[in-house]
């Protein structure tokens, strides 16, 4: 389900079901080189596609949120992270996921509260090619599984 | 004084603009229905309907199998292009069946022998919902109806989908 209001009308009839949350980790920032400014807007493209199709997939089960926004990632921003999770958490869901490509991250891991699906996408290319959908659809694939193995375990 | 009469002016001026503005919002409102209904019949015509091709017939087996297609979908806002999936596979009689892959219990998109512990079954990953192979929903199990049907022709040697409804009641 989508942070939509017909999406969450069917949440809130359908909580018991819904145990898990998607939150999109998006780096903004105005403070980057040109071309690092256009390679997190061209991966931020690549995964609001992963997003969407993830969603459309496990539509009854996850909550897929409107990206959470960082400028840069450093112990404050963790802090900042880790208590918006926590209010998720009591609500409850049982599994909370970040999917981010950013590298910072996946080096703060074990600080996280929640659990990262890292994923690396290319900083450059074009989001209609046929390589790029490809790639992104082998990754997308992957996540399945990875969430469907979270769910079985 | 003059001060005030500015503003009443200026207030009615708004109001008028803001009507106006109104007016030809509501005109076109009646026009692009009528625009349409005169447009439709002719697109219908040329694309053969709302079906779209999707697999050639001789492809099709006994067991089913998942194609994808793209329809353009119109909503308020936008125009898009949009993939649609479909579990398709001949039944004993011949007949071909459709089925949409999205449970009906809370929207999953479900797979034929979607796992291991439940061979000849579609199955639902989020709540272990299952149909039986004709798209009935196996009782006791989340979802409450068996999965859509996709409206099907054939052409020329080809399976041509329309839109998926819900099961009649037999
Ligand atoms: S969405 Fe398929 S069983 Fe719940």
């Amino acid at each position: 389900m989508k942070w939509t209001r017909q999406d969450l009308k069917s949440y809130i009839q359908a909580k018991a079901y819904v145990d898990t949350v998607l939150v999109p980790l998006i780096p903004v920032s105005f403070e980057k080189m040109d071309e690092d400014m256009i390679a997190i807007a061209f991966q931020k493209e690549v995964l609001d596609i992963m997003v969407l199709e993830l969603e459309k997939e496990f539509k009854g089960r996850i909550l897929a949120l409107p990206p959470y926004i960082y400028e840069s990632i450093d112990q404050d921003e963790v802090r900042r992270l880790n208590r918006f999770t926590e209010k998720m958490d009591k609500l409850p869901f049982r599994h909370i996921f970040y999917i981010s490509f950013d590298q910072g991250w996946k080096v703060k891991e074990k600080d996280l509260d929640g659990t990262l699906i890292w994923i690396p996408v290319a900083k450059d290319g074009d989001i209609h090619a046929k390589v790029t959908q490809n790639m992104v659809k082998d990754h997308i694939q992957q996540i399945r599984d990875l969430i469907k193995n979270y769910w079985n375990s | 004084m003059s001060e005030d009469k500015k503003k009443q002016v200026s207030r009615r001026q708004f109001l008028n603009y803001t009507l106006t503005g109104v007016g030809g919002f509501m005109a076109a409102g009646m026009l692009s229905p009528m625009l349409r209904f005169a447009i439709d019949p002719v697109l219908k015509a040329q694309g053969g309907g709302d079906f779209v091709a999707v697999v050639e017939v001789d492809k099709i087996t006994t067991e089913p199998q998942r194609f994808d297609f793209t329809i353009e979908q119109v909503d308020a806002w936008y125009e898009s292009e949009v993939t649609k999936s479909a579990w398709v596979f001949k039944q004993e009689d011949g007949s071909i069946l459709a089925l949409s892959p999205i449970c009906t219990h809370l929207g999953c998109v479900v797979s034929w022998e979607g796992s291991e512990n439940h061979p000849e079954r579609f199955y639902c990953p989020c709540h272990d919902g299952l149909y039986y192979k004709d798209g009935v929903n196996v009782p006791n199990t989340p979802p409450t109806e068996p999965l859509h049907v996709y409206d099907y022709k054939i052409q020329d040697g080809m399976l041509y989908l329309g839109k998926a409804k819900p099961r009649e009641e037999a």
